[in-house]
């Protein structure tokens, strides 16, 4: 049996998950916080176990590299990056913000990937729905949901908003009349979506070695924002 | 016989490392993030997980080719999981946990204190508690009376410790006050080299009161020193300041070291830590312990600053006894020493 270990922990919700071109082999998922420390290692063994699959089988990483929590990423992709570099296996390495468009891809319409990032600010993205898939229009950002909304209204288009960031701002976002706002079903990166985008990547060998994964933190350190502005007032 | 995987990035070293059954060290990889915190005078703790995620694999790596194995030749693997900086341990348990579950090999929980003092079996072939352990560091400094248990494992009765900043600290505050560099023992240790340690004479803190120690008085003498001179028109050359503090914070380690290993009738001394680096205490030690008549060891430089070698010597013997820690096991950012109940 050959398997794609796939890992999405860049929100509060973790996920951890075995498949190939069958569709989800196993999965084990958790939404307690603080818990994804704990979490992971024992959910890919409990993936494992259940699917009556050895470590050797697993042929690829998948991981969720944010934006998002941010040790909660770290867990995410220090686990799968050790694991793939001493197991000599290539990482597919996604954005959350990718996978949360890609779970509703079928939707026909422009979808906005909006995580939560605390600090009355959410990490976005849009996409447009492409055959297979979807196309991400514009580069990844933080901004307030305030921002996000006028960017919307000035669109113009039909447009579904998915992600924790959406579920957290629904009613701001609610009120503008050519939006709907996703759901907890639509809130969290997804194991199936990390699987369809990896397959569809690994088949064209657009893969990366373990080293070149890092977390897509869209935020700089407060100390450095810190160092920065006594920098510049100096 | 283990082979064993460390793997320490409780602050701001990343480290890897392959040690066979404790003692012969197959490879060691540090990767040091001084660069990275440098500017901001100290560690920054988001920084150093950053750092650590983005390097974690790439040391391991390195340190199984180093060693010319692979995880599938491994026993075990071993991590820190406490005390530390909670972002960066977070980085090496789940990297460690990332190893045992591909590897299908178990898992070790260390305590980054224990290791350190673990160090001294690594570099002395010949070295096995009882004895006294002088644990000095940026973040503590400890008096530790370290025994072995009926299992094999080592287990450290808590003798003294510092009431307010660690020794490591009080170097490296003084260090910036003096417009030194970060990190502030190494500067320190070279500047006293070319200075006087009896121009400038400051209090040895708690010298006769039991085995705890007191360091931030003397950060603040050093203060109180500079300016006092610096106003009467006669500044005091640094190198004399070093000097000075040195042999102040250097006495006290010393003396207490020392009472402890004749009152508890160990015969023998070991130290441990970032600053067991430090050459005055190295050679104080030494001559102290020559005249009282007592055996000492010490780590070689690289062991006493964090490393990962450490790690993997001090889960040796619980490897050998099957004492693995669960895949779910967390991290532990207070964790305290083993036993440490006040005695
Ligand atoms: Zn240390």
């Amino acid at each position: 049996m050959t398997l794609v270990l796939a890992i999405c922990t860049s929100t509060a919700q973790a996920s951890v998950g075995l498949g190939n071109r069958d569709g989800v082999v196993a999965e084990s998922r958790l939404a307690r916080p603080h818990a994804h420390a704990e979490f992971v290692a024992p959910a890919i063994e409990f993936c494992l176990r259940s699917a009556d699959a050895a470590a050797d089988d697993i042929t690829a990483v998948v991981v969720d590299s944010g934006p998002g929590l941010f040790s909660g990423l770290r867990v995410g992709i220090a686990t799968a990056k050790t694991m793939a570099a001493t197991l000599e296996l290539p990482v597919v390495a996604l954005s959350s913000l990718d996978l949360l468009a890609m779970a509703v891809r079928h939707t026909g319409r422009r979808v906005v990937a909006a995580i939560d990032a605390r600090r009355g600010e959410v990490f976005c993205a849009t996409y447009a729905p492409v055959h297979g898939g979807v196309e991400r229009l514009g580069g990844y950002q933080v901004c307030t949901p305030e921002a996000l909304v006028a960017e919307i209204v000035a669109a113009g288009d039909e447009v579904l908003v998915v992600g924790t960031g959406a579920v957290e701002h629904s009613d701001l976002l609610a009120r503008v009349d050519h939006v709907e706002v996703g759901d907890m079903a639509t809130a969290h990166p997804s194991v199936p979506a990390a699987l369809a985008l990896a397959l569809e990547r690994l088949d064209r060998e657009d893969f990366v070695a373990a080293r070149e994964v890092v977390p897509l933190y869209l935020r700089r350190s407060d100390a450095e924002i810190k160092w920065e502005e006594r920098r510049s007032r100096a | 016989m283990p082979l064993i995987l460390g793997i320490e990035t409780s602050c701001d070293e990343t480290a890897a490392a392959v040690v066979e059954d404790g003692r012969l060290v197959r490879s060691s990889i540090v990767w040091s993030q001084h660069e990275t915190h440098a500017p901001f005078g100290g560690v920054v703790p988001e920084l150093a997980a950053r750092a650590h995620v983005e390097r974690i694999d790439t040391v391991v790596t390195d340190a199984l080719v180093a060693a010319d194995t692979t995880v599938r030749e491994l026993d075990a693997v071993a991590v820190t999981h406490g005390p530390g900086l909670a972002g960066a341990l977070l980085v090496g348990v789940a990297a460690a946990k990332g190893v045992a579950v591909g590897a299908g090999i178990p898992l070790v929980a260390v305590n980054h204190l224990e290791a350190h003092v673990h160090a001294n079996a690594v570099d002395d072939d010949a070295f096995a508690p009882p004895a006294i352990a002088l644990l000095v560091s940026g973040g503590h400094t400890m008096l530790l009376d370290v025994t072995v248990a009926a299992d094999g494992t080592w287990e450290f009765d808590l003798v003294g410790q510092s009431v307010d900043d660690a020794a490591g600290e009080a170097y490296d505050k003084v260090a910036r006050f003096l417009g030194l560099g970060y990190p502030g023992g190494p500067e320190i240790d070279a500047l006293a080299a070319t200075g006087d340690p009896e121009a400038v004479v400051l209090p040895r803190a708690m010298r006769n009161q039991g085995y705890d120690f007191s360091f931030s008085g003397l950060k603040t003498a050093v203060v109180q020193a500079v300016r006092r001179s610096d106003a009467a028109g006669t500044p005091l050359p640094p190198r004399d300041v070093a000097a000075g503090f040195q042999a102040a914070a250097v006495d006290v380690l010393v003396d207490k070291t020392v009472k402890a290993a004749r009152e508890r009738g160990r015969e023998t001394v070991v130290i441990a830590g970032g600053v067991a680096a430090n050459s005055r205490l190295r050679a104080q030690l030494a001559s102290e312990c020559e005249a009282a008549g007592l055996a000492w060891t010490m780590p070689s430089v690289p062991l006493c600053q964090d490393n990962a070698v450490m790690v993997a010597a001090c889960a040796d013997r619980p490897a050998e006894i099957g004492r693995f820690a669960s895949l779910d096991v967390g991290v532990e950012p207070s964790l305290a020493i083993a036993k440490a109940k006040r005695i």
